[in-house]
């Protein structure tokens, strides 16, 4: 059997290696102990009221860096986009399965079911409510404009329908629609024509539409804090910058030497950056589809055929360096998408030695 | 086996991570050496916590 050198593995290495080796009890205790030699300081204790809070301080800026807020984001917009869609297109007889696709979907989905509860109080419908009584109520909403009690009416009235089991459920979907939906108005009789009507005319505008916009907001709300953390940067650093890569102007307030800038790198500066990333991340992605990189020795292997490259190339070794200087490493880790990145950053670090 | 006061800290942990958060959480284990409690998280599996048997947080 082969052995292994877990000391020749960065932590990284090490830590994505008894990820996928969980058998190698071995690997686990190796890092183990790297992690316990580390100096830490303690966050908090486990019966401390603040708990959240302390560990959120400490760990927001890793959990913005690491997008993850961002995929599982966009991740329930999908599935909601899917679920809003099999109910707006849905055919009249399987309307009331599709409703309770989406209702059990957004109970389970705190980002949206959380929104939903925040607004007003839900209304009060009885089943029974005769159909006109109910239209008055609906325009009475609608009238006043505001999403929220929109939102909250039709959610109200879908638990009620899905609730109440008195009725054959294949109408059900048909029945909702006809108490919102004036027959005379649909100009044929057919149930699917109804319940079309109903969808496109006040399901889609007043509740799905709304909830996908606050989907929407979310979204870019994150990707904006995404943004500004990756762009935090010594205001000495960014000072220092000169010459071919020059900074250029900078706009508004004075900046004090070492303090954090936020959101502030211009914009030749995230043109340099960008340039440089993709350059090395085309040359990353070339070797890995030339030589193999499963193995830590081919991967390093890799990454010093890439160095060699970026040395010959005098002008993409310049640029590398000022960009290093201008934005710092942790930006161009960021910026570049390749496994390897990692270990070559440690190596690009080094080309201004030289 | 965990102490009482680390299975509450992985609980609380665990409801931050991945209610609050919405991280994955990869591994948990006890460190044999040092008894302490080792959570490995977040999509980028950069998030390290340990739970002292004490119940100190880092």
């Amino acid at each position: 059997m082969e052995t292994i050198n877990y000391s020749a593995m960065s932590d990284e290495e090490l830590k994505s290696y008894f990820l996928q080796h969980r058998e190698d009890r071995l690997a686990l205790e190796n890092y183990l102990n790297r992690v316990g030699a580390r100096p830490h300081q303690v966050i908090t204790t486990v019966d401390d009221p603040e708990f959240d809070a302390k560990i959120h301080a400490v760990t927001k800026q890793k959990i913005l860096n690491n997008n993850n807020g961002k995929s599982s984001i966009d991740k329930i917009y999908q599935q909601f986009k899917k679920k809003s869609l099999d109910l707006l297109n849905t055919p009249w007889n399987l309307g009331i399965i599709n409703l309770n696709r989406l209702i059990k979907f957004i109970d389970t989905t705190p980002i949206i079911y959380d929104y939903i509860q925040q607004q007003v109080s839900s209304y009060p419908i009885k089943m029974k409510y005769e159909s006109k009584e109910l239209r008055k109520l609906f325009d009475s909403i609608v009238n006043e404009g505001i999403d929220e009690k929109d939102i909250s009416f039709f959610y109200s009235l879908a638990v009620k329908i899905l609730e109440s089991n008195e009725a054959d459920k294949g109408f059900d979907y048909f029945r909702l629609s006809e108490l919102l939906i004036d027959v005379r108005l649909v100009g044929s009789s057919e149930m699917q024509a109804l319940v079309d009507k109903f969808n496109k005319d006040l399901l889609r505008p007043y509740f799905i539409n709304h909830i996908d916009s606050h989907l929407k907001h979310i979204i870019m709300e994150t990707q904006k804090k995404q943004v500004n953390a990756g762009r935090i940067i010594h205001a000495k650093d960014y000072n220092e910058q000169s010459g071919q890569f020059g900074i250029g102007q900078m706009s508004g307030g004075e900046i004090k030497d070492q303090a954090k800038v936020a959101g502030v790198i211009n914009e030749a500066e995230q043109r340099n950056l960008a340039e440089v990333a993709k350059e090395i991340q085309q040359l990353l992605d070339q070797l890995s589809e030339t030589y193999p990189t499963t193995t830590t020795s081919e991967k390093y292997e890799i990454v010093s055929k890439a160095i060699s490259t970026i040395e010959s190339n005098s002008s993409l070794k310049t640029k590398v360096i000022h960009v290093l200087k201008a934005v710092g490493s942790e930006s161009l880790k960021q910026a570049v998408n390749h496994p390897l990145i990692n270990i070559l950053m440690a190596g690009l670090e080094a080309l201004d030695e030289n | 086996m965990p102490t009482d006061i680390q299975l509450r800290g992985v609980y609380r942990l665990s409801y931050y991570l991945t209610y609050v958060m919405y991280q994955p959480i990869h591994l948990v284990c006890i460190d044999d050496r040092t008894q302490n409690l080792y959570i490995l998280a977040g999509i980028t599996e950069n998030l390290e916590f340990q739970i002292t048997p004490k119940g100190e947080v880092f």
